[in-house]
């Protein structure tokens, strides 16, 4: 037999094998193990050889230095509660891996977005960084010019409870075709926006009206959906500027996404984006109420 | 290659962080893991009980694991490796998902055992790779364990050095060698049961089967 013939049959098997059963027993043993030296000791770990010259009488000096330690580890700033960006991603992961399958997947439904995947694009981020609510809002902040330039549409991202914006305005038309009309049709008329949502709060400062009388957009509504109370922010692969809200569980709950926010030049661009994100479906209607 | 060790970044940094974590990536790898130790030991029962000790060593020590520009699914082979070496070293084992359990655990021991019957089956069907196989084991593990990565778990020569922790030359000295010691391994008992078959008076078309390879 030839040795090509050989690695043909060595190939032939490829492929993978399951065993379901075993698998789930396996993986219920498995973690319900104690990770190696989990607990004191492993904390001391990186001392013992300071307990291990005198294992049963410990000086007072030795005792004095792993207090000292003991000390500092419990005034370190992840003890002390204050995460950083990349172990609030982390959190986030263990959080997202920890619901279950149907869980993540209503989640991602509403995000628009693998959630694994935006967690690791998140921490890969060099620029990744806690955003505050207050930058949220300010950076949130949408405002459309009209065609000539005399009216504007401010969305504002973040209010009360702290409702996304995230892919707002998603027109039955497409968003472009909205906005188009939008700027194209807007007559002043005062303010439409000022809209509470019953879902969550959602301003909508407007100095234009709709001549149509309805626009439709999207935006969180959902059972399973809850506000975000943690911001991260980051730049994403392509270049686009990101903001990942996690719930008061480190769950995401929605992503966003803009090339340019805040910027009317881009708005376009930023709503076929935004559509990506979208989330739920809101109605407003001339007066500003919301169905 | 870089796409998985980002993507297994992640899970390892959350299982380092929360141990339960650690099921994304027994998820991801379990069926990799079940089905080289099924192709290496073709012991379906073996192979599982190397499943177990491989995840539960890797859950013990994840927070040890160092990356080595290689996915995490090359620890998780070289794990599975040396608990195939320590097998041919010392055939009698334990039987680890049992071990792993507490007393009150529920092995379901009937779902399992026919799953093991089902991969005995699946591990013996194809007559000439068990052949192949059996010639496979008279090798040194050595040779077994680049063979076996580079065409059954389709590793680069790149990983299998990660995973057996040796340079890509060796790899591709201990792949060259292995392929013509294994040639030879199966040429032998074919001239075996021709000799066999020759004195018996039926061996002069299998001599010739013989001469054409």
């Amino acid at each position: 037999m030839k040795e090509k013939e050989i690695i043909k049959i060595l190939q032939s098997v490829r492929g993978e094998v399951d065993a379901p059963a075993h698998r789930a027993h396996l993986r219920r043993a498995v973690l319900s193990q104690k990770e190696k030296g989990e607990g004191v000791f492993a904390a001391l770990r990186p001392y013992t050889h300071i307990i291990s010259m005198n294992r049963y009488y410990f000086s007072i000096g030795t005792v004095a230095a792993v207090a000292a330690i003991a000390v500092v580890v419990a005034m370190s700033p992840i003890s002390s509660g204050v995460a950083s960006a990349e172990e609030q991603v982390n959190r986030a992961f263990t959080r997202a891996v920890q619901i279950s399958p149907e869980m993540r997947a209503q989640l991602e439904g509403n995000m628009k977005a693998d959630m694994l995947e935006t967690l690791k694009e998140a921490k890969a981020a060099p620029d990744l960084k806690i955003m505050t609510r207050e930058e949220y809002e300010k950076d949130g902040q949408l405002t459309f010019s009209s065609a000539n330039g005399n009216q504007s549409i401010t969305v504002q991202g973040m209010a009360g409870a702290g409702m996304p914006m995230a892919g707002t305005l998603e027109a039955e038309e497409g968003a472009e075709d909205m906005m188009f009309t939008a700027s194209a049709t807007a007559i002043p008329a005062g303010k439409i926006g000022g809209a509470t949502f019953s879902s969550g709060t959602m301003v909508i400062n407007s100095d234009i009206k709709l001549a149509t009388g309805t626009f439709s957009g999207t935006t969180a509504a959902n059972s399973s959906w809850s506000a975000p109370v943690k911001y991260l922010s980051y730049t994403d692969p392509e270049g686009r500027k990101t903001v990942l809200g996690l719930d008061e569980n480190d769950t995401p709950v929605f992503k966003l996404s803009t090339l340019n926010m805040g910027d009317a030049k881009e708005m376009g661009k930023d709503m076929i984006e935004m559509k990506a994100h979208a989330v739920q479906v809101i109605k407003v209607n001339t007066g500003g109420e919301a169905k | 290659m870089s796409d998985e060790i980002a993507r297994d970044r992640a899970y390892v940094d959350a299982a380092r962080q929360n141990p339960e974590a650690f099921g994304i990536i027994f998820d991801l790898y379990y069926s990799k893991i079940l089905s080289y130790a099924l192709r290496r030991t073709g012991d379906a029962s073996l192979a599982q009980d190397i499943v177990a000790e491989t995840f539960s060593k890797a859950f013990k020590n994840v927070k040890q694991f160092t990356w080595r520009g290689a996915p995490f699914s090359s620890w998780l082979y070289r794990i599975a490796g040396n608990e195939i070496k320590m097998h041919l070293r010392r055939p009698h084992r334990s039987v680890s998902l049992e071990r792993l359990t507490d007393a009150g655990f529920d092995v379901a021991a009937q779902e399992i055992a026919t799953e093991r019957e089902l991969l005995s089956d699946l591990a013996s069907r194809d007559k000439e790779f068990v052949q192949v196989m059996k010639s496979l084991k008279k090798l040194g593990s050595r040779y077994q364990e680049v063979i076996a990565l580079r065409y059954m778990e389709e590793k680069e020569v790149g990983e299998i050095a990660v995973i057996i922790g040796a340079r890509e030359g060796t790899v591709r000295s201990l792949l060259s060698r292995g392929l013509a010691k294994l040639r030879q391994e199966l040429r032998a008992p074919m001239q075996q049961t021709a000799t066999e078959r020759i004195t018996t008076g039926e061996g002069r078309s299998v001599l010739s089967v013989i001469k054409q390879n």
